[in-house]
């Protein structure tokens, strides 16, 4: 998917490809290229096409992954981007990756003049925020083998692609928790 | 209803067209303290401009167990949000913890307004990006504070709060008993930190 698919797809089926409210570039990422650091303005909104990549915060010296985002999402700092200040979070390609890319003030402009741009602003934004409270409530309700399954059944890749710390971090649990949450499920 | 045109005036401007269709789809009402503007497992239809009173939304776990997620004050707005975007059943519902006076609208009916109103569906955005950042700055504190840090900051953003509802709404939100909080608290007054 790319974000013309996406609109297609989720904001108006009766899109016409070539009418983009706003100008879209390619980028590739490198397995641990960081694509928006600590304490940088984020200057995109990225659609992922291929690979996956992480939010993190750090605390005490230690990395938390908040999310992972798979093709077919749109990801960045958006706190930061929307508010132009300094993130508190780091982006991070965890495999090589392919995005689209939007320029923050050409979505900004496009906010002024479409409503498209708008509707999809709107729609990405909602998506993303069903997303966070999703996992706030599972975090609360579900048992740290009930989120690793659910992970795992929907990106069953992120095995082979991702270390097993990584995981751990993103369940919030121990890596020596999560191998044998792990030899549980091959068994 | 003019507490409500100037809260959402402030996000982004409406024309005064837009704005008389909006404000034909929201009516008065009220919510008696301990009554629920969104409950558990419905589909959520309503939202509404609280023009008074205060509102938590929360979360029961399978053991029982209520965590309150988010506290509203005048001016907000309330509605199980993910619940009106999906139409599925309501996981957090609402609850009003004084006598609070309302304005209500049925949210697809202002929804419906998005495509034909370019400034509304603007709003819609503004408002779905002020959602998303709430959230994520919750999530940061959650993460990177600790309790007493978290509690200085709610009586920072919502100053009458404490006044108003009994202890246990407050421990609950900060993810620790009363006792805890009793304890942090009486820890902050020794220190003679500034309103204790």
């Amino acid at each position: 998917m790319n974000i013309k698919t996406f609109i297609t797809r989720y904001v108006d089926p009766d899109f016409k490809g070539d009418e983009l409210p706003f100008p879209i570039q390619t980028f590739e990422f490198a397995k641990e290229d960081i694509i928006t650091d600590f304490g940088e303005v984020e200057t995109h909104a990225y659609f992922l096409t291929e690979g996956i990549t992480q939010i993190s915060l750090e605390k005490n010296g230690t990395e938390r992954v908040l999310d992972f985002f798979f093709p077919g999402s749109f990801f960045s700092s958006y706190t930061s981007l929307l508010k132009q200040e300094a993130s508190d979070v780091q982006v991070m390609a965890l495999t090589n990756c392919k995005v689209e890319a939007i320029k923050g003030v050409d979505l900004a402009n496009a906010y002024q003049h479409s409503l498209l741009a708008n509707k999809v602003g709107r729609i990405a934004t909602e998506y993303n925020y069903m997303r966070r409270v999703g996992r706030e409530k599972d975090l609360l309700s579900k048992t740290a083998d009930e989120r690793y399954q659910d992970i795992f059944k929907k990106h069953p890749e992120i095995i082979n692609q991702l270390p097993v710390y990584k995981i751990a971090s993103y369940l919030g649990i121990h890596p020596e928790s999560l191998s044998r949450i792990r030899k549980k499920v091959i068994s | 209803m003019q507490k409500l045109k100037e809260f959402l005036q402030a996000k982004t401007p409406i024309g005064e067209d837009s704005w008389a269709e909006l404000e034909g789809l929201f009516q008065r009402g009220k919510l008696r303290k301990g009554e629920h503007f969104a409950s558990y497992q419905e589909a959520a239809r309503r939202i509404a401009f609280l023009e008074s009173g205060i509102v938590r939304a929360y979360f029961v776990n399978k053991e029982g167990k209520e965590y309150n997620k988010q506290f509203f004050t005048s001016p907000g707005i309330i509605g199980a949000y993910t619940s009106l975007l999906t139409q599925r059943p309501n996981q957090i519902p609402q609850q009003a913890l004084v006598d609070c006076e309302i304005w209500v609208a049925n949210y697809k009916s202002v929804a419906q307004l998005y495509d034909r109103f370019q400034d509304l569906e603007r709003l819609g955005r503004v408002i779905a990006e002020s959602y998303f950042l709430e959230k994520e700055q919750k999530e940061l504190e959650m993460a990177l504070l600790n309790a007493t840090e978290r509690y200085l900051l709610l009586r920072k953003r919502y100053p009458e709060l404490e006044n108003q509802i009994p202890q246990y709404h407050i421990a609950s939100y900060l993810s620790i008993s009363t006792t805890q909080l009793s304890r942090i608290r009486r820890r902050l007054s020794e220190e003679k930190i500034e309103g204790f």
